[in-house]
């Protein structure tokens, strides 16, 4: 057995430090998850899409020279496959009429039935807006709902810091559009 | 003022992204104390700050909608388990490959021939192709990378070992092809609670308070990693039926060739005794397992006495490796984690199997009492065995005991660990309160 096939003993190197790839996973994993979460609703299908990134990592680590760069990289594949995800069942909603089949978060689920309907419902919708906001304003918004600083979001996204606010602001205000505009027009039916 | 319009006053007024980099605290302390200085003197760009933060909270709102609960985050263990099957079905890596931080040496797995699967293989395969028939989700099964399940919860079920013809296993063993790899045990005393750990990739849990009579004396053994298959076969499957007189049952087209693949991490057996061996760094034989799943299997009771073989006597656990005093051992292992790949759903694969008359009854029994929603899977209970659910750590268990042969456990799962603890001792209250003291 090779040493270096061992993923756990696998040291990500980079050219101020190396680490087991194992510490990598286990320290960014709950938020590779989490973005991945947060763009599909679907525990398996976040799970399937964390694994992709660290896959991904495993094979051709990044050349990040500063420990900000290696998270940076995570959030930034974690948060282009999860969109891309959310997208494509968009698409195939409104193209195909394929009926949305999100199960029920075990938090929702000890609501009444109801209540249930209410918060897949309002997941749903809240997706829905977000796959329809031009790309990147998506991806400002969930990375900033994910608790992402300033200087993390530019980091991920290419741009330069001080413009984030500028630039999230514009993403929240289209989001808030774009959902009124929509409410009112279920209202009005 | 309409949020949705803002209007600048002059050029020192406060734009939008001004004013949201103040709201998330991002601004330097001299630019936010400039902002707060003329937020008090422009009642315009007051009232703008006032309106965005009203629409902030309800964008916000609106997003937390989309945050996942902390029931809906997978273990981390469990999905650096998942990658490192996904890795060796991408033959990047053998399965259930780890390095041991005691030696710093790669051990690898054996491949399981029939011939050579300890009981307790058989044992766990057994509790786990029972999940895999039950994995939930089975509607989201159409596509290549389906589903991962790991057992929460047990239930215990009493069953006759005389209502399976050839074992818990044997009906699905005539359904496709169940392929073992098991891994060996090493024997290692690690005098270091935190290099065990670190072999291991979870805290351990060792107990503040022991059974009366039970030696201080600790030994850990490894249980390497393992993982196994099952794929159904349409043809092995429409063969049993001929010959067990059911060939006029259709074979679902969409079943033949669905495989389920199954990862176990590395665990560990902690065993107590007056003393113990200094056998560091062996490789016990596999029968060194047996006389521990003795005691627990049955208690488990895979009701497959046949292939078994172990007498579950107190006298056989002392060989483990510890002696002296009475047998006790603690069993840490991280839930089995199950893949689904394949076409068919695994809703159609219970159905099927569930349709067939001359289904044996144990094995009707047992695949009816798994609960898909919460992961419970059943624990087969002869007759002999006393079981009952208890609590501990929070969580549900089951504690069994065997009055004829003394012999006790607590089982339990959390935090995607599953914890056993068992020893040659009848006394529930006392193997509980050893349960209980787990820190």
């Amino acid at each position: 057995m090779d040493m270096s096939s061992d993923i756990r003993s696998k040291s990500i190197v980079t050219a101020s430090e190396e680490e087991p790839f194992e510490a990598v996973f286990k320290r960014y994993y709950p938020l590779v998850y989490q973005l991945a979460y947060r763009c599909v609703g679907q525990r398996d299908e976040a799970d399937d899409i964390a694994q992709e990134v660290f896959l991904r990592f495993y094979r051709t680590p990044p050349r990040a020279t500063v420990e900000g760069e290696r998270r940076a990289w995570l959030c930034r594949v974690a948060t282009n496959l999860g969109l891309n995800a959310m997208r494509a069942r968009q698409r195939r909603v409104t193209y195909e009429g394929e009926a949305s089949n999100v199960p029920v978060p075990e938090e929702a689920a000890q609501l009444n039935p109801e209540q249930q309907v209410i918060a897949r419902e309002q997941a749903e919708l809240v997706r829905t807006i977000l796959a329809e906001l031009p790309e990147r304003q998506q991806a400002y918004i969930v990375l900033r709902s994910a608790g992402l600083s300033y200087a993390e979001i530019a980091q991920v996204t290419g741009v330069a810091p001080a413009s984030v606010g500028s630039l999230l602001a514009r993403a929240e205000r289209e989001f808030r559009r774009r959902y009124h505009e929509r409410t009112t027009a279920t209202k009005a039916e | 003022m309409n949020e949705l319009q803002p209007q600048k006053q002059n050029d020192a007024c406060l734009d939008r992204g001004l004013l949201v980099s103040l709201r998330d605290g991002e601004l330097s302390a001299g630019e936010r104390a400039q902002a707060e200085t003329h937020l008090a003197s422009c009642p315009y760009c007051s009232a703008d700050e006032r309106s965005m933060r009203t629409a902030s909270k309800e964008v916000y709102a609106l997003l937390a909608f989309l945050e996942p609960s902390p029931a809906e985050v997978p273990d981390t263990t469990l999905a650096f388990s998942a990658l490192q099957s996904k890795l060796a079905e991408d033959g990047e890596e053998r399965h259930a490959v780890r390095a041991s931080s005691a030696q710093s040496k790669i051990r690898s797995v054996q491949s399981g021939k029939p011939g050579r699967r300890s009981p307790w293989w058989i044992a766990v395969a057994a509790v786990v192709v029972l999940a895999l028939v039950l994995l939930p989700n089975a509607g989201a099964l159409a596509s290549e990378f389906l589903a991962l399940f790991s057992v929460r919860q047990f239930q215990p079920v009493s069953i006759n070992p005389q209502s399976f013809r050839n074992g818990i296993g044997e009906d699905l063993q005539n359904f496709g092809d169940i392929n073992i790899q098991s891994g060996n045990l090493n024997s290692i005393q690690h005098p270091n609670q935190k290099q065990m750990e670190q072999d291991l990739g979870f805290k351990l849990l060792l107990p503040a308070q022991l059974p009366p009579g039970v030696g201080h004396a600790v030994q850990f053994t490894l249980i390497e990693s393992a993982s196994g298959t099952f794929t159904f076969s349409a043809a092995q499957t429409r063969a049993y039926l001929k010959k067990t007189g059911q060939g006029n049952i259709a074979v679902p087209p969409q079943l033949d060739g669905a495989t389920y693949a199954i990862n176990l991490a590395p665990g560990v057996i902690i065993n107590y005794g007056n003393s113990c061996q200094s056998n560091s760094q062996s490789t016990s034989p596999a029968p060194s397992i047996l006389h521990v799943q003795g005691s627990q299997e049955q208690s488990a009771g895979t009701g497959n006495q046949g292939q078994q073989n172990t007498s579950g006597s107190p006298s056989d656990i002392t060989s483990l490796g510890c002696s002296g005093g009475t047998p006790f051992y603690i069993v840490e292992m991280p839930s089995p984690v199950i893949k689904a790949t394949g076409k068919a759903s695994l809703k159609d694969l219970l159905d099927f199997a569930l349709s067939l008359p001359k289904l044996s009854p144990g094995a009707r029994l047992l695949l009816q009492s798994v609960n898909l929603a919460t992961g419970e899977v059943p624990l087969p209970i002869p007759p002999q065995v006393q079981a009952q659910k208890v609590s501990t750590h929070g969580v549900t268990g089951v504690m069994m005991t065997d009055s004829s042969l003394k012999l006790g456990a607590v089982i339990w799962q959390a935090h995607g660990i599953i914890y056993a603890v068992a020893g040659a001792t009848s006394n529930g209250a006392q193997l509980l309160a050893s349960a209980n003291s787990l820190q």
